[in-house]
């Protein structure tokens, strides 16, 4: 059921960017998922070791996968999990996760600020 | 550049991605929209409106994803709180919401939590968590003794919600007639009660549910209700109580396509109507200390195996029958367990018997992990192993045991496991740190019939609380 995807991407030549590394993680995930779906708690400390040594970047490819494959339960996983990396952090950190660059206009980005003061509360120290 | 390719990908959500893309598909942000709102919607709102600020791109991004979670803790300023969810309502333009959560524990008025559950439904909403306090959360541990929230009449027609989460001081009375055509999930957290068939009405009103969490508080009355979903998969059931004695209860529950059980509280009467031939796992936590002495102790044995013979059918099985010496100890034949290859059982001086009891008739049994509570060393404990060979299960592959302390009778049940599991390869003992690993190595090395293929390990465990 979770596969059905699986042997299309193999067969499909457009899957540069969707690399074989990214398949060794991504495709373990059912088995091993099915196996302690019981205990959440095993759950998250695999999930926990995992992502440990992925970086930023590779959250992205893994995503791409994740959705490509239909495998909800992964994207779900590394969705929230890039979702976990920024909450409670400040503006530019967030930005240099994201690898972007304000490009409001002068004014345009104060406006914001004092629009929505409230949701700016509460911030971690970077 | 960044933001062309980006557009070009937010047309697609399945994988021909554009060549472009390929080389920047490193940076997260270079993902289709429908991504990004999907990483968005695992914020709480706050967070995700604070996107805003990032980029031109980011900045509606926040109004379009699907779910809304609203939060008031108490140590906010709670006064801003009214003001930001309606703005946030006005601004936030989703057409549908797949989730919306509103957890509310300042003091609030009916007329904006009315409105704003409102705004929920009118957009198809499907998942509904709330979690309300009109006059405030209490402190933990206290019980809530405000007013209650009445729900919305029109949450009660709603067509479109999968999953129902209530939690605090709810009031819930279900018009007689009623449907959640579409509800799937359904939990009831500590919230008020109408009448004694609220409950009932509500799941009658919901053909398709699958998965119930009722945990309740114990009031002064003796209370009695029934849970009849012939379609139910996953049922938890709990009842905690502030006071030291809490009153009897009379549950009967009718779920014949159960394959998940759980109870976490107080146990009273509970009835099963149907066998639960379908049950996978099971995971009872009964809370019963070891101090109260009160006339509910005589019938607690018949209770607890009551309920251990109606879920004869699990694979999985975690117990916790609580810390209470049994006046009468019911007995749990003629039920065998046949299908049990996991038992996890909490074990205090009080309870082992349950325990012998439950390895006598799991012949099937794979897996025996036992935990310990440290605080119960200096108590009698009456253990009576089985006489004859071959009581326990031929294929118990694996034994752990956490929180050995070298205890007598825990040393006669270490060494009788050790002996009569023919089948053992792998032995764990975790032990405190006031023991020596070389001690208990060699304390069981030396006992009589050891086999030579099993892997025995002794480690230090830190106390880990058990949570079934």
């Amino acid at each position: 059921m979770k596969f059905c995807t699986v042997k299309q991407y193999f067969d499909d030549e457009n899957n540069n960017n969707v690399t074989n590394g990214i398949a060794t993680t991504v495709i373990p995930l059912p088995n091993k998922h099915l196996k302690i779906k019981a205990n959440n708690k095993e759950m998250e400390q695999y999930e926990q070791e995992l992502l440990r040594n992925v970086m930023p970047q590779e959250l992205t490819k893994l995503i791409l996968a994740a959705n490509y494959l239909n495998f909800k339960e992964a994207l779900d996983f590394f969705c929230r999990t890039v979702a976990n990396a920024i909450q409670n952090k400040s503006v530019d950190y967030v930005r240099k996760f994201f690898g972007l660059e304000s490009d409001f206009e002068p004014g345009e980005e104060e406006k914001l600020c004092k629009e929505f003061a409230w949701s700016f509360e509460g911030v971690d120290e970077d | 550049m960044c933001e062309s390719s980006a557009q070009s990908m937010s047309k697609c959500t399945e994988l021909t991605l554009n060549r472009d893309a390929v080389i920047d598909t490193d940076r997260i942000s270079n993902l289709p929209d429908s991504l990004l709102y999907h990483i968005l919607s695992f914020l709480p709102t706050k967070e995700a409106v604070a996107t805003t600020i990032l980029s031109k791109r980011w900045k509606p991004l926040w109004t379009l994803v699907p779910t809304l979670d609203l939060r008031d803790n108490r140590w906010e300023k709670p006064k801003c709180f009214k003001y930001i969810v309606y703005r946030v309502l006005a601004l936030h333009i989703a057409p549908s919401l797949r989730g919306f959560r509103l957890t509310c524990h300042s003091p609030c008025n009916s007329f904006h939590l009315d409105t704003w559950i409102h705004a929920a439904l009118a957009r198809n909403v499907q998942q509904l968590h709330l979690e309300i306090y009109l006059d405030g959360r209490p402190d933990d541990g206290h019980d809530y003794k405000g007013k209650d929230f009445k729900l919305p009449s029109s949450l009660y027609t709603c067509k479109t919600v999968v999953v129902l989460e209530l939690r605090g001081g709810i009031f819930l009375d279900p018009p007689p007639s009623f449907q959640f055509p579409s509800l799937k999930i359904l939990r009831l957290s500590k919230i008020i009660y109408g009448s004694m068939n609220s409950i009932l009405t509500l799941i009658s009103g919901c053909p398709v549910l699958e998965d119930l969490s009722v945990v309740r508080v114990t009031t002064n009355r003796v209370i009695s209700f029934k849970i009849k979903v012939h379609t139910l998969k996953r049922l938890h059931i709990g009842f905690k109580s502030y006071k030291p004695e809490p009153p009897d209860y009379n549950l009967e529950i009718h779920t014949p396509a159960l394959e998940y059980f759980r109870f976490s509280g107080h146990l009273r009467n509970i009835v099963f109507h149907e066998k639960l031939a379908h049950l996978i796992e099971a995971r009872v936590n009964i809370y019963a200390p070891e101090d109260w002495t009160r006339v509910y102790e005589i019938y607690y044995g018949d209770r607890v195996f009551k309920l251990l013979r109606a879920l004869n059918n699990a694979k999985f099985l975690s117990l916790f029958p609580g810390d209470k010496e049994c006046i009468a100890f019911g007995s749990i034949y003629p039920s065998m367990f046949q299908n049990v290859v996991r038992l996890n059982f909490k074990v205090t001086p009080s309870n082992w018997h349950v325990l012998l009891a439950l390895l006598l008739v799991a012949p099937n049994l794979e897996v025996l992990d036992l935990k310990k509570d440290y605080d119960n060393e200096n108590r009698l404990c009456w253990m009576e192993l089985p006489d004859a060979p071959g009581c326990l299960s031929s294929r118990l592959t694996t034994f752990n045991f956490d929180g050995f302390e070298k205890l007598d009778h825990e040393v006669k049940f270490v060494k009788y496991i050790l002996k009569e599991a023919r089948a053992l390869n792998t032995t764990t003992i975790k032990i405190p740190a006031k023991l020596s690993k070389e001690d208990v190595f060699e304390t069981l090395s030396m006992f009589p019939g050891l086999s030579t293929t099993c892997l025995i390990t002794v480690e230090k465990g830190s106390r880990v609380p058990y949570a079934p």
